[in-house]
């Protein structure tokens, strides 16, 4: 790991983890439990992007571990985990195959997660009823995947982040 | 044109969210006359939601308890006493929660419930309310 590289990969986890404490903080769920932006899932495609799996996994992982131990607690942080050990590898197996755009990478993404996070909800609770929350956390999976999806795009194709690891700047 | 396999994709994830929704819909049949309370996947209480009433909900020592509170007395003197309390108003057929001292308060924020199949969930309580109906637990007892 190059100096370069831990720096940018520290930068990505701070903001990341500013991501995260801003959505717990300032809650956008419309009564239905779990529905959110997932913003600091930016963070991490742009390093998929831009770095590699293993660095945006790492990064992922770090956040979801500092965000249970600073602000949340075990049972939030066992929700988080199942988001993001299920919604990584469905990101990374579309990137790779190289026919998709972030728009559609971040889609199912999002919906990976939420639905991950229903099951371990179902788990958790051992009821069978929080199946009828299914349907609602899908859609919203998808539309918060794809609104991260775009500004990923639009960010990812800006100069500074063309260029963040070549030697010239 | 660059976002056609992307939209396709999210066609398939869509797709799948209104099937599940069809289901979800034709699971639910309009009648509805029972209340059925889970605490950490144990069935704790039925009750009937044709009624009037208050339910207060708490935690005692890793145990649940529940009692009826009087419509007409301030909530707060008798939630001030307990922790991990979900309050449960009922109102002629609609079931929602009106006070909670869970953290993100996502079980008062949610919609109050009426339809057969229909919950309110609290993660934190590990809290189930889930309407139930006679006409479901009839069909039940001819599959058994």
């Amino acid at each position: 790991m190059t100096v370069r590289q831990l720096t940018i990969r520290g930068f990505f986890l701070a903001v990341s983890l500013i991501l995260s404490y801003i959505e717990a903080v300032i809650p956008l769920t419309p009564s239905i439990p779990g529905v959110k932006l997932g913003l600091a899932n930016l963070a991490v495609l742009l390093l998929l992007y831009q770095d590699s799996g293993k660095a945006a996994f790492a990064v992922n992982l770090a956040r979801v571990l500092l965000m249970g131990f600073l602000f949340g607690n075990m049972s939030s942080m066992i929700y988080a985990l199942a988001g993001a050990f299920c919604s990584f590898p469905v990101m990374y197996l579309l990137k790779r195959t190289g026919r998709f755009t972030p728009v559609g990478v971040s889609a199912a993404g999002g919906f990976t997660h939420n639905l991950a996070q229903l099951a371990v909800a179902a788990a958790m609770l051992q009821s069978h009823y929080i199946i009828y929350y299914l349907p609602y956390l899908a859609v919203a999976g998808v539309l918060a995947g794809i609104l991260n999806g775009f500004v990923t795009e639009r960010v990812n194709s800006h100069a500074i982040f063309k260029n963040m690891y070549s030697r010239s700047n | 044109m660059k976002y056609k396999n992307d939209i396709l994709l999210i066609g398939v994830l869509l797709l799948f969210c209104f099937i599940s929704f069809g289901a979800v819909v034709l699971q639910k049949d309009s009648v509805t006359d029972e209340l059925q309370i889970y605490c950490d996947g144990a069935l704790l209480s039925s009750v009937s939601i044709d009624q009037r009433a208050c339910i207060l909900l708490y935690c005692d020592n890793g145990s649940y308890h529940w009692k009826y509170l009087d419509p007409s007395a301030e909530i707060s003197e008798e939630t001030e006493a307990v922790s991990s309390y979900n309050v449960i108003r009922i109102d002629q057929g609609t079931v929602s929660v009106c006070d909670a001292d869970c953290g993100g308060k996502d079980c008062v924020r949610q919609k109050e419930i009426a339809k057969n199949g229909e919950t309110i969930i609290c993660l934190p309580h590990r809290l189930v309310l889930c309407l139930t109906g006679a006409k479901q637990k009839a069909e039940d007892a001819v599959a058994w």
